[in-house]
């Protein structure tokens, strides 16, 4: 049996790749530190605790990256003949409910405060024998977890579309969910202390229903993969991703082609597939398309794995109206929809 | 830039507030001071709170009557269960209500609770026999007596595998008691440590500033909060 070749990202994504595993790792650190900071500070606040457990949640994606990133570059072998490639599309799934689950959690609890209008108070907090009220300890925790998510999803949102890696560009939705969320809750601290009790809670609501919507993005998106739509772009998915219908065209750039249609899948940064051609001369057929199958490969870095199959033109009318068929808009899974 | 524009907000407010902040939702503390009327809600629970001939007194009573008479304030006691106290202080019929409460209770979602004033630790405690000998670490099968007005101790003592029993009058066998007390009861620690508490008062939710006043004055006093036990 023939595995797939190894993946190596080309010396330019390389260094994108690895810059984004250093941001992954120093974002692990870091929420994990300012966690403890909150739950050093949270007292009965529920809304710190709120912000505690959405710290936790938030670690996920991050995580998803680490694992994922490392499981999809090993190599293929005899029992897993297509690689682990895949495995980029589970961390995807798996960042992307972290996200809506967040944000149904956090929904949630801000409606359920609202319409019980149960009532918050920020009292005292001694520390070094003076007692300060507590929402400036409040503040300043709100401020380490938030500013730095601020930078880091930002930089994130650079990275992802370079290696085209959609796990990371759910974990920039988590930073800006993050740090918009520690905005809603010092907003409803400083609310809390002019005695507006009920701004915490809408504060939070607003907030919490733009992370549920970034949430079904990213998990309508892990989804579509899952079900090998064609490739979309990582950032934006009401984009068809161009590699596929490139790659055609380059293929019947070469004389001896007459015509050609490629069916990709996105495996997370990487797409795999099929390409039919229509040979206008069948000698030498099989080294020609030895020749071309090299050469198809390297023309993206992206383009991982690749079976060219030569077809007749009957056929490849065929495969060309069921593409058709089905290149029409989404109507079920588009996430335009949630836009 | 949503950030910078939320935080410019954020300073503007802070500073526009001056000295008035925090404030209380319902302006509790404004009120205490105008009228010279703070209601304290009060239950039963030696020795933080007890009631003997008609007089409240007890721990928590000495501090509040201390901090009441900073503000200005004459005492309005109403005494209830800890369930019917919680309830009125939820609807801001009450200012505090006090009654032993801990930091771990359930009601932290329905009130405003203090930052804790005193820690105290219940133990296994031993009359003093004077000869220094070291004290029993193993709980367990031994015999703890427990005041009849406490019957949580009863609970901790089982927990600890230790057999409670109503202790009634003098008895010479080992006790539960709060660490605070041993001293003065002329007992000593047995070496086991059956729980620690963290205790606090509860006041009407949403009230900030009658709430860090309390905390603050909490925090002054702490030092002397269990100095001279459960006396009236």
């Amino acid at each position: 049996m023939k595995p797939v070749d190894p993946f190596e990202f080309p010396p330019e994504q390389m260094a994108a790749y690895k810059r984004a595993r250093r941001l992954e790792y120093f974002t692990l650190v870091y929420i994990g530190s300012a966690a403890l900071f909150l739950y050093l500070t949270m007292g009965n606040s529920q809304a710190m605790r709120t912000s505690w457990l959405e710290d936790m949640i938030s670690l996920v994606p991050a995580l998803a990256f680490l694992i994922t990133t490392r499981v999809a570059r090993l190599p293929a072998r005899s029992g897993f003949p297509y690689g682990f490639h895949s495995a980029i599309s589970i961390g995807h799934l798996t960042a992307s409910l972290a996200l809506l689950v967040m944000g149904l959690f956090l929904l949630g609890e801000a409606v359920l405060t609202l319409a019980t209008g149960e009532r918050p108070s920020i009292g005292g907090f001694t520390i070094f024998g003076h007692t300060v009220w507590a929402g400036w300890p409040m503040l300043a925790a709100l401020a380490y977890t938030g500013i730095p998510s601020f930078f880091l999803g930002r930089a994130k949102a650079r990275l992802a579309p370079q290696i085209n890696d959609k796990i990371l560009h759910a974990d920039a939705d988590m930073m800006k969910a993050d740090w918009m969320f520690e905005c809603a809750t010092a907003i409803g601290v400083v609310g809390i202390g002019f005695g507006f009790w009920w701004m915490d809670g809408a504060a939070a609501a607003i907030v919490s229903a733009n992370i549920v919507r970034d949430g079904i993005v990213n998990l309508s998106a892990a989804v579509a993969d899952l079900i090998d739509e064609a490739p979309r772009k990582t950032t934006d998915r009401t984009q068809v991703e161009p590699v596929p219908q490139e790659l055609a065209r380059y293929l019947e750039s070469f004389p001896w082609v007459e015509k050609a249609e490629v069916r990709m899948r996105d495996e997370g940064h990487v797409l795999v597939g099929e390409a039919f051609i229509v040979p206008r001369r069948t000698d030498d057929l099989v080294d020609k398309i030895a020749d071309l199958t090299e050469k198809a490969k390297s023309y993206h870095w992206r383009i991982r794995d690749l079976v060219v199959m030569p077809v007749t033109h009957a056929e490849l009318s065929g495969i060309d109206k069921g593409m058709k068929s089905n290149s029409a808009p989404h109507a079920g899974l588009d996430p335009a929809t949630f836009r | 830039m949503v950030f910078s524009r939320s935080s410019r907000i954020l300073i503007l407010i802070v500073l526009l507030s001056g000295c008035d902040f925090p404030r209380d939702a319902a302006g509790s503390l404004d009120r205490i001071r105008s009228t010279g009327v703070v209601r304290i809600g009060f239950s039963q629970r030696e020795p933080w709170v007890i009631k003997a001939s008609g007089e409240v007194g007890g721990i928590e009573p000495r501090l509040i009557r201390a901090w009441a008479a900073k503000l200005g304030a004459r005492i309005e006691w109403v005494e209830g269960a800890e369930t019917v106290l919680i309830d009125a202080l939820h609807h801001r019929q009450l200012d505090v209500a006090i009654g032993g409460f801990v930091d771990d209770s359930p009601w932290e979602k329905h009130v405003g609770m203090s930052q804790p004033f005193a820690h105290a630790a219940v133990v296994i405690a031993k009359p003093r026999d004077g000869n220094g000998q070291s004290p029993t670490q193993n709980a367990a099968g031994q015999i703890v007596g427990y005041p009849g007005t406490r019957p949580d101790f009863a609970g901790l003592v089982a927990d600890a595998g230790a057999i409670p029993i109503l202790a009634q009058g003098q008895r010479p066998g080992a006790v539960a008691a709060y660490d605070f007390e041993l001293d003065r009861t002329g007992l000593q620690s047995a070496g086991t440590i059956l729980s620690r508490e963290r205790h606090v008062m509860t006041v009407a939710p949403g009230e900030n500033a009658l709430l860090l006043s309390l905390d603050r004055f909490l925090a002054s006093a702490a030092d002397q909060a269990l100095v001279g036990g459960s006396g009236l």
